[in-house]
């Protein structure tokens, strides 16, 4: 028996990564009797009607976020019983800052197994905005305590090797690549989209893509760059290049979509851009990748770690130079038509796997 | 006790302790302007604050300038040791009898004839010091206070020289003016809430907000290159590097200080909590700002690890420095000789030495223990040439 704690899921249902991969780990759970969804409510677990992983495992539905949870409505009306303590495995795959919460799991630490993501907040705390290092402590303080831990990447796992300063043993449970639900794609030379997929924000390197762009455009090389994401409130130096771009016709900046426009994107790219350098795991390359679209990455992406290079560009820098550098590979045709080739030949670990192999290491 | 025929001029802070009747009845005149009203015998300061002993220093350049004596917020006796007409009373003004005997000893000391004033240096000046036809030219020094913003006022309208003591002034201006200086500079609006984010620390400040200070002052002095060289490239104005005049504080042999606040100071205490994780059993003294002791010592006490409040720079073996407050490029530049942990910006706006472990503006606790532990396993650094080139006495002689 596993007590799943979705509290997040339910209770402020987004379409976050971390909760895409709640929703595939149900979507494919191999055995969903195993599972008793539970949400953390005044001090305690409370069980959740198990009708609510069906309900979870749907599409996103066509009016949001608001539809979402009117759909979770019903399911969670009423307080659920409390779950008796110590029965069987506490598991959770939710990065929150609720101090009781964090002290409930501290509490039941012999008996609780966590999915781990990353330590960026941290460990880079640059990157992002001040406040949630400290939100997140008491968090951080529960996974010390918990007994079994399991990473989404080798990344992960050296960092909280790091940030525990022991080893880690916990085993690296690879994300599915096969969530975008888009069919293998074949190369064209009249793909001359280059899709940027990830909120705009430093971390993430936009501004290397955007001046490499430009350079690129000034040399009279023709493509579009399609920018898909949000733009972060704190990424000043981005918002300027966009500024200063306003009006470019060959830039694209389609803002945070649907997994439909994304699919419609990638249906005209010759490549997916993601030169970020601040990841957990990376989930985009893999996903253009598995559908046969190369791509230019930041070496070191955790997601492509033990991984064959086929198919990408691994930049060792990922600045303006070094994204120039790339783009101009994959717009020439027959460099193109080599990459696109290549990835095609990959093999990547789907949801399936990756809830079997969740599940297996829960037993 | 009375000193007859010794004249007492000094600043009045508002904000300082009131002087007592008893202490002015005790000198022959009481003047709260060291230069508006005749020649001082002795300067005080009730309330001193940034830029201080750079203030003294230059004083004691002046032969009519015959004794300094300053409330220091710690005990530095270095200071006293290396300037020998340099008092440092460690309580506080108004403790009358402390104060007359050791300005009667002060007086009684040969010293040259006094002259005239020629000049005013003072954090702060009152606009009828730079009306006076006794002052020969004005120098403000100019912080990132509140306070300093009536300084910076004073400035446009009487004109001067600058001694910068920080990279930004954010702190010195209101938020309408901040927000017109801030678009100015960067070329941009900047809505409310941004604002608001640099002054709560929780953003670095995108504009320094030096451009009125930069096109107002005759000479402007800075506290860095960094600083020069941003006032340059911003404001197209050369500046001259004056390195903070500060005494280095006595070295302790344990523990760790820290000047920070906001979400700063609560990442020290969960950073003190880490090295315990990790095997390293140490304490804090925290300088915060008084109103978030209270929450900070719940934390502490349900973390389960020591924190004192108020400063303890004289006491430890490690200093943090975190931006956001007052002063705490001084409270940096007078840590030096042990080692330290300071954020980024500080660490730019003073030209810290390669010793000290930088940190981003916003650390996160796991960022802070780990500078911490490198910080406490080191040997402490040789830092005589920072030393020396901070000596109020030396800092005093370049700006002369």
């Amino acid at each position: 028996m596993i007590r799943f704690d979705i509290s997040k899921l339910v209770d402020e249902p987004r379409r976050s990564g971390i909760q895409r991969v709640e929703r595939e780990m149900i979507r494919y759970w191999p055995d969903r009797e195993q599972l008793l969804p539970c949400r953390f409510e005044a001090g305690e677990m409370r069980a959740l009607p198990a009708g609510i992983l069906d309900a979870l495992c749907l599409d996103a539905p066509a009016d949001g976020m608001a539809g979402e949870r009117a759909r979770l409505a019903p399911f969670l009306a009423a307080p659920g019983p409390v779950m008796a303590r110590g029965a069987g495995t506490l598991f959770c795959a939710e990065l929150f800052d609720d101090p009781a919460r964090a002290a409930y799991h501290a509490e039941e630490a012999g008996s609780a197994a966590w999915l781990v993501y990353d330590f960026l907040p941290w460990l880079r705390p640059e990157w992002f905005p001040a406040g949630p290092a400290n939100r997140l402590m008491p968090y951080l303080h529960a996974m010390r305590a918990v007994a079994r831990r399991s990473f989404i990447s080798a990344a992960t796992r050296r960092e909280c090797a790091a940030v525990f300063q022991r080893s880690e043993t916990g085993p690296v449970l690879t994300l599915g690549a096969d969530g975008l639900g888009l069919e293998r794609q074949h190369f064209d030379p009249a793909r001359r989209d280059i899709v940027m997929l990830g909120t705009v924000e430093a971390r993430k390197n936009a501004g290397a893509a955007l001046g490499a762009a430009e350079i690129l455009w000034r040399e009279g090389l023709e493509f579009r760059l399609v920018l898909i994401g949000a733009v972060e409130p704190d990424a000043l130096v981005e918002q300027a290049i966009l500024r200063r771009l306003a009006g470019e016709r060959r830039l694209v900046q389609l803002g945070a979509v649907p997994d439909a426009v994304v699919r419609e994107s990638l249906r005209r790219a010759r490549a997916l851009l993601f030169p970020s350098e601040g990841e957990g795991f990376g989930l985009p390359p893999v996903e253009a990748l598995y559908c046969g679209i190369p791509v230019i990455v930041a070496a070191g992406l955790p997601a492509l770690e033990g991984v064959s290079a086929v198919g990408q560009i691994r930049l060792a820098s990922a600045d303006v130079e070094g994204v120039a550098g790339a783009l101009r590979t994959v717009l020439d045709d027959g460099a193109a038509a080599g990459l696109w080739a290549a990835a095609g030949t990959l093999r990547l670990r789907t949801w399936r796997d990756f809830a079997g192999d969740v599940a297996g290491w829960l037993g | 006790m009375a000193l007859s025929g010794v004249r007492w001029a000094g600043l009045i802070d508002s904000e300082g302790p009131p002087l007592a009747d008893a202490l002015r009845a005790g000198f022959e005149a009481v003047f709260t302007n060291a230069y508006a009203a005749g020649l001082p015998d002795c300067f005080v300061r009730v309330r001193p604050g940034a830029g201080d002993h750079l203030f003294a220093a230059r004083l004691l350049l002046r032969a009519d300038v015959p004794s300094v004596a300053v409330e220091p917020v710690e005990p530095e006796d270095a200071l006293e040791r290396a300037v020998a007409r340099y008092w440092l009373a460690r309580s506080l003004v108004v403790e009358q009898e402390r104060v007359w005997a050791v300005v009667a000893g002060l007086i009684a000391r040969p010293r040259a004839r006094p002259v005239g004033p020629r000049a005013v240096i003072t954090s702060g000046v009152q606009t009828v010091t730079l009306l006076s036809p006794r002052t020969g030219r004005a120098v403000l020094i100019i912080g990132n206070r509140a306070a300093d913003g009536a300084l910076i006022g004073l400035l446009r309208r009487f004109g001067g020289d600058v001694v910068l003591t920080s990279g930004c002034l954010l702190a010195a201006y209101g938020n309408a003016r901040a927000k017109a200086l801030a678009s100015a500079e960067l070329g941009r609006a900047v809505p409310a809430d941004e604002l608001a984010q640099w002054r709560a620390g929780i953003a670095r400040p995108g504009a320094l907000l030096l451009g009125e200070v930069a096109a107002a002052a005759r000479a402007l002095f800075v506290p860095s290159d960094w600083v020069a060289a941003e006032v340059e490239r911003r404001y197209g104005r050369r500046a001259t590097v004056m390195p903070i005049a500060a005494a280095m504080a006595p070295i302790g042999d344990r523990g760790i200080a820290a000047a920070a606040s906001g979400l700063q100071a609560e990442a020290c205490v969960w950073a003190l909590e880490l090295l315990r994780f990790w095997g390293i059993e140490t304490e804090m003294w925290l300088d915060c700002p008084a109103e978030e002791r209270v929450s900070l010592a719940r934390l502490a006490k349900r973390l389960g690890v020591s924190v004192s409040f108020g400063p303890g720079i004289g006491r430890v073996a490690v200093v943090l420095a975190m931006r956001g407050g007052e002063a705490r490029e001084q409270a940096l530049v007078a840590a030096a000789g042990r080692n330290c942990v300071a954020s980024q910006c500080l660490v730019e706006s003073v030209g810290a030495p390669g010793w000290v472990w930088t940190v981003p503006d916003q650390p996160s606790p796991p960022v802070l223990a780990a500078a911490m532990r490198a910080a406490l396993a080191a040997p402490a650094p040789d830092a005589a040439a920072w030393a020396a080139l901070h000596d109020p006495a030396t800092v005093a002689a370049r700006s002369a």
